[in-house]
């Protein structure tokens, strides 16, 4: 936990950026502050002028139905990590689920490339400003995002026809060498 | 037979059998590993487990001079069309062993992205469970894969 006579992350932002930190949140002895989209990549130049110079994660999530979550559900979550200071710190930003938009932080951390990719690929999050943005593990063909709520949980979209594998006939004939 | 001239160095057989049993003995294999699984398939063709010993797993690199594919590991929809690809290339006769729970049926994946089992894209002649398989089980499905060669009406006239 941070010692009392250094000044939070929550704090250091508030100060410099005002309305635009939201609020903040304790989840697993850690507090995670909470900003609006547009302010985002000024926070981050911010946070890294500061020290905390390497994103160590950013990460999608979808708190459709979550117990006690109020706001839109769509959310980015980004971990920083100080080498020196070897502080952490971590930001969130809520997003709404038709056209979420965030600006992209990859001038700031190269490594935000794929990870915004990644991101894009499974919550279809528009990261504005990102170099190359199309999906990093899907193919291309695919209809949608589908660690989003509302994708089916059993849909899944082949590439090619799929045989039926319980036509034990068939599989009887090829057995026996293409004779009937 | 008793006083047979030959009996010592003639072996009478029916063509299907010699031929079958040929190519039990000479299984060429493509692994198309894919997944955790290839370190196990990896412990069960090297030297302690040592498949080729069987005369049934000699890893190839390219499915034409392969018969046997051995799939082993998790098959996405990305990446089907390959296995699919990797299997028409390959010449008769062949034969297609499941490795692991998730070559078989998917094993505990059941979602956007996984094949749920390699049967719904290439036929397959032996599935293998457990996740990862026993070495002992990859040996038991061989042998049981040979004897199902062995057997087998074989297309050579």
């Amino acid at each position: 936990m941070t010692p009392n006579s250094a000044p939070s992350v929550f704090e250091e932002l508030k100060e410099s950026f005002g309305d635009a930190v939201v609020g903040r949140e304790l989840q697993t002895g850690r507090e995670a502050v909470l900003l609006r989209p547009e302010a985002l990549a000024k926070a981050a130049a911010h946070l890294k002028g500061l020290g905390y110079d390497f994103l160590t994660d950013l990460g999608g999530a979808d708190y459709t139905g979550y117990p006690g979550h109020q706001g839109p559900p769509l959310c980015v979550s980004y971990q920083l990590f100080g080498s020196t200071t070897r502080k952490r710190a971590w930001i969130k930003v809520y997003l709404p689920m038709d056209a979420p938009r965030v600006p992209s932080l990859c001038g700031l951390f190269a490594c935000a490339n794929w990870y915004e990719r990644e991101c894009y690929d499974l919550f279809g999050v528009e990261f504005e400003g990102h170099p190359h943005l199309k999906r990093l593990l899907l193919y291309e063909e695919f209809q949608g995002h589908p660690l989003r709520k509302d994708y089916p949980i059993l849909k899944s979209q082949p590439l090619i026809p799929m045989r039926d594998p319980t036509d034990y006939e068939a599989e009887l004939v090829r057995r026996r060498g293409g004779r009937a | 037979m008793p006083g047979d001239p030959l009996g010592e160095v003639v072996v009478t057989t029916k063509l299907d059998r010699l031929v079958g049993w040929v190519r039990k003995y000479s299984l060429f294999q493509y692994p198309f590993v894919t997944a955790c699984c290839g370190m196990e398939f990896m412990a069960v063709s090297a030297s302690h487990y040592d498949t080729d010993r069987l005369g049934a797993a000699f890893p190839r690199f390219s499915p034409r001079q392969a018969d046997l594919l051995m799939v082993v590991g998790t098959i996405t929809h990305k990446q089907a069309p390959i296995l699919k690809r990797v299997y028409d290339q390959m010449c008769e006769p062949k034969w297609v062993v499941a490795f692991g729970v998730c070559a078989t049926s998917g094993g505990f994946y059941q979602n956007y992205g996984t094949v749920p089992g390699i049967d719904t894209i290439i036929p397959v002649d032996m599935y293998i469970p457990g996740c990862p398989p026993r070495p002992e089980t990859v040996l038991d499905a061989l042998l049981k894969l040979q004897e199902r060669i062995q057997n087998q009406p074989q297309a050579v006239r």
